[in-house]
């Protein structure tokens, strides 16, 4: 009786679908290897990286420093990089959404954007050090465009993943 | 500088433990193969037999070009005998398809389908029809990460096939042509030189072409000359590679292990 309560109250109707969130990852995890032609490939923004930003804001419970950890070192595996490149930048992501989450997640939608955009340019600018230090690439300037179009897409990807998750019912 | 290196152990066990990736990979490379099949469906025969014409022609000028370089290698198989000179190097050719996937953006690496279960290993050559296309640097289970020529990090040692001058190339990325360092101020070569891996290093064997040089740039105050190359290997287009495996007598044979495969990757700056 009162368990039927508890979980009436948390899943105000229907089943809830506990799979919807690993599932947005693996989309993420796929538009992410999807193979796109020569100069678009620098319009492609971080997928993984806003999806992980969207549920650390809306469900910092379910996305503890640990899942942050696995999801960059499955990144790593993915991508056949160096091990723990994406790891550390994934955690250090969710270590910092999840600090600041109950602040950010009431500021307006653009002013989130902004937010998302400063998380993005770290990211970004841990792997190239990474990367610098190891093979010595130097950075290429392009990479910005992706951060901006990360930034700009950032609406869309909130107002679809929200959509996601009421209708998966997580709380 | 910084250098890192794994434990065998960890290394095998990332290259098991990869093997979760492949349902992504099959995903996100469901599109293009799509888009390939549909392609493929709408070509007509005639084009298909046309085809498949010019390329019996070609198997046969490259059949009869073969017996010739049989013929050859036997005899240079005698001399060398003659000479005493042990290097009776034998190949072993394995053909490996692209996996259509973006490893990550600005990498210059590529996924082939073939992993540690078919014997690969980091610092394996593969070459395409055009010539060399990288070196493995991570192997999988069942996938295998190549690096490009075109890798900052990559160097070829090289050989100009016109004046036997040796050098190293490097990668620029892969839009730019590639840099060709140590070409002494008053060294011979000209635009349109192919390059060919020279075989020191030990990664990959003598003779394969590497790269066209494409511009060069005397400077007056400076010791080398600034060359850039285009490379060979069909590395836009084409998915099939070709691995190839050094069998060396064992008494030349060296260990080969860590990440770097010893000088080929070059000085890394």
């Amino acid at each position: 009786m009162r368990l039927e309560t508890m979980a009436s109250v948390s899943s105000p109707a229907g089943p809830r679908r506990p799979w919807v969130l690993p599932a947005t990852f693996l989309g993420a995890f796929v538009l992410f290897a999807i193979p796109v032609g020569g100069e678009w490939k620098s319009y492609m923004p971080a997928w993984v990286t806003l999806v992980l930003i969207y549920w650390c804001l809306a469900a910092p419970q379910k996305i503890s420093l640990g899942t942050g950890w696995l999801i960059g070192l499955a990144l790593d595996l993915l991508v056949f990089g160096l091990l723990g490149r994406y790891a550390l930048t994934k955690t250090l992501i969710t270590y910092l959404t999840r600090r600041v989450a109950l602040r950010v997640r009431v500021y307006p939608v653009w002013q989130q954007s902004v937010f998302v955009f400063m998380l993005l340019t770290l990211e970004s600018v841990i792997l190239l050090a990474i990367e610098y230090l190891i093979e010595g690439n130097t950075p290429e300037l392009g990479r910005w465009r992706a951060l901006a179009v990360g930034a700009a897409l950032w609406p869309f990807i909130f107002y679809f993943l929200r959509h996601c998750r009421r209708w998966s019912r997580l709380p | 500088m910084v250098s890192y290196s794994y434990s065998e152990s960890v290394r095998r066990v990332a290259g098991v433990v990869s093997v979760i990736s492949a349902p992504v990979h099959l995903l996100a490379s469901t599109p293009i193969a799509v888009y390939r099949w549909l392609d493929g469906s709408f070509e007509s025969t005639a084009a298909l037999e046309q085809e498949l014409a010019e390329l019996n022609q070609r198997h046969l000028v490259l059949q009869a070009r073969l017996h010739q370089f049989k013929a050859l290698e036997a005899e240079n198989h005698s001399l060398r005998k003659l000479l005493d000179s042990v290097s009776d190097v034998t190949y072993r050719v394995q053909l490996a398809e692209l996996v259509d996937v973006d490893l990550d953006p600005y990498s210059n690496t590529i996924l082939i389908n073939r992993g540690s279960a078919d014997g690969v290993t980091s610092g394996l050559p593969v070459i395409d029809e055009g010539g060399v296309v990288g070196q493995v640097i991570r192997s999988g289970l069942f996938r295998s990460a190549v690096a490009l020529v075109t890798d900052p990090g990559q160097g070829v040692p090289v050989q100009a096939v016109r004046t036997g001058l040796r050098t190293i190339t490097f990668g620029a990325g892969r839009d730019g042509p590639m840099r060709v360092f140590y070409v002494d101020r008053n060294a011979d070569i000209r635009i349109g030189d192919l390059l060919v891996t020279s075989g020191l290093g030990g990664t990959y064997p003598a003779g394969y072409p590497v790269a066209n040089v494409s511009q060069i740039k005397r400077n007056v105050n400076e010791p080398f000359m600034t060359v850039r190359a285009i490379p060979a290997a069909h590395l836009d287009r084409g998915s099939k590679v070709m691995l190839i495996w050094t069998e060396r007598p064992l008494t030349e044979r060296r260990g080969n292990s860590g990440t770097n495969a010893a000088g080929d990757n070059g000085e890394r700056k």
